[in-house]
């Protein structure tokens, strides 16, 4: 059977993460602290901004893009890394439903 | 008052050999015997403690002392020997009201905290600090008592102890030679993940349990102390109380 779930290092500005909808969180003053696996996980502002976001539909690019106008000023190179260095340490804690835990090549 | 539901004893022999032994029994039921004459002593108050938590897991048990003005708490979270039992009885000493030196709850029903205002167990370092505090105990019993004060808070002031309070405040407390006083203010999301960490039956009920201490958190302000000067870290925490009351009576 195919598996939904990709690698990390398959990552595209086409992919649209997903939250694993087990995942418990909460959310103080715009910061979230989330609970998955007996662990509790901290984001800062951005990550967030992000976690909310992650519901299957957006993509990366679609991200890149909106965030380009919220942060005009911030070259969108800085913006796409930071998504997806966002993406990439959520998928490798298990947080997000279609990205694998693994590292990949 | 009342009849009690459990009876703890202890009893004393003297073996062939001489050598006295003691022996901890909960309800009749041996619970160790020992030669140390402080041990039954020490274990009978580890033991009421782990009691205490293990019947309490409806509740979020937060390792941490507490304690109040009116009814704005302070919640002290740490582990073993960074200050908490020093801290609150300074506190005390100085006018509030006392939740506990060890363990703090939390009810999930009203999100208020709930005292567990057992005895304050001062260690010999602190002892200095508190010399008004020392309990007088006659000298064919002292060699029973564990290295450590046990000051009741009616010691310091009859009516100290409540029963519950509204947390409004979180301290991190640790002692630090050449701190002075040291605040740092904390996000409300950081102080939860030390919180959670702090808390004796977290994972009981973890879904739970966060979005209570989300829900408690709201409401406070968070800090780390960093101190060696107990008069200044009581000012310092009685001013943060005080603000938080104006802000919000």
């Amino acid at each position: 059977m195919r598996t939904d779930r990709i690698a990390i290092a398959d990552l595209g500005d086409d992919f649209a993460p997903r939250r694993r909808p087990e995942v418990t969180s909460v959310e103080l003053d715009g910061e979230g602290v989330l609970y998955y696996g007996e662990t509790i996980h901290r984001l800062d502002a951005l990550a967030t901004v992000l976690w909310n976001c992650f519901d299957g539909t957006v993509t990366i690019g679609e991200l890149v893009e909106d965030l380009g106008t919220v942060y005009p000023d911030e070259p969108s190179t800085n913006i796409r890394a930071g998504i997806y260095e966002c993406v990439r340490t959520l998928g490798r804690d298990d947080l997000l439903a279609n990205v694998r835990p693994d590292p990949g090549d | 008052a009342g009849d009690a539901e459990h009876v703890y004893t202890i009893s004393r022999r003297s073996g062939d050999d001489g050598v006295e032994h003691f022996t901890l029994a909960l309800d009749g039921a041996e619970l160790e015997t020992t030669t140390d004459p402080a041990r039954p002593l020490s274990l009978l108050i580890w033991h009421v403690n782990r009691s205490v938590i293990e019947h309490s897991d409806h509740l979020l048990l937060l390792h941490a002392s507490g304690a109040t003005l009116g009814d704005a708490a302070v919640v002290m979270p740490g582990d073993m020997e960074v200050g908490k039992t020093t801290l609150v009885t300074a506190l005390v000493r100085a006018g509030l009201s006392y939740l506990s030196d060890e363990v703090v709850a939390i009810d999930p029903d009203t999100l208020r905290l709930r005292a567990f205002p057992r005895a304050m167990s001062l260690d010999p370092g602190s002892w200095p600090l508190f010399p008004e505090l020392e309990p007088h105990v006659p000298a064919e019993l002292a060699r029973h008592l564990p290295n450590q004060w046990q000051v009741p808070p009616a010691a310091i002031r009859a009516d100290a102890a409540i029963d519950s309070a509204h947390a409004r405040l979180v301290v991190f407390p640790r002692y630090e030679v050449g701190a002075g006083v040291r605040l740092t203010e904390l996000s409300r999301a950081d102080a939860l993940l030390t919180v959670a960490q702090c808390a004796f039956n977290f994972h009981s009920a973890p879904e739970r349990n966060l979005a209570l201490l989300g829900d408690v958190l709201r409401d406070c302000r968070c800090f780390t102390l960093l101190s060696d000067d107990l008069a200044a870290a009581v000012d310092a925490i009685v001013g943060l109380l005080r603000a938080t009351t104006e802000e919000r009576p």
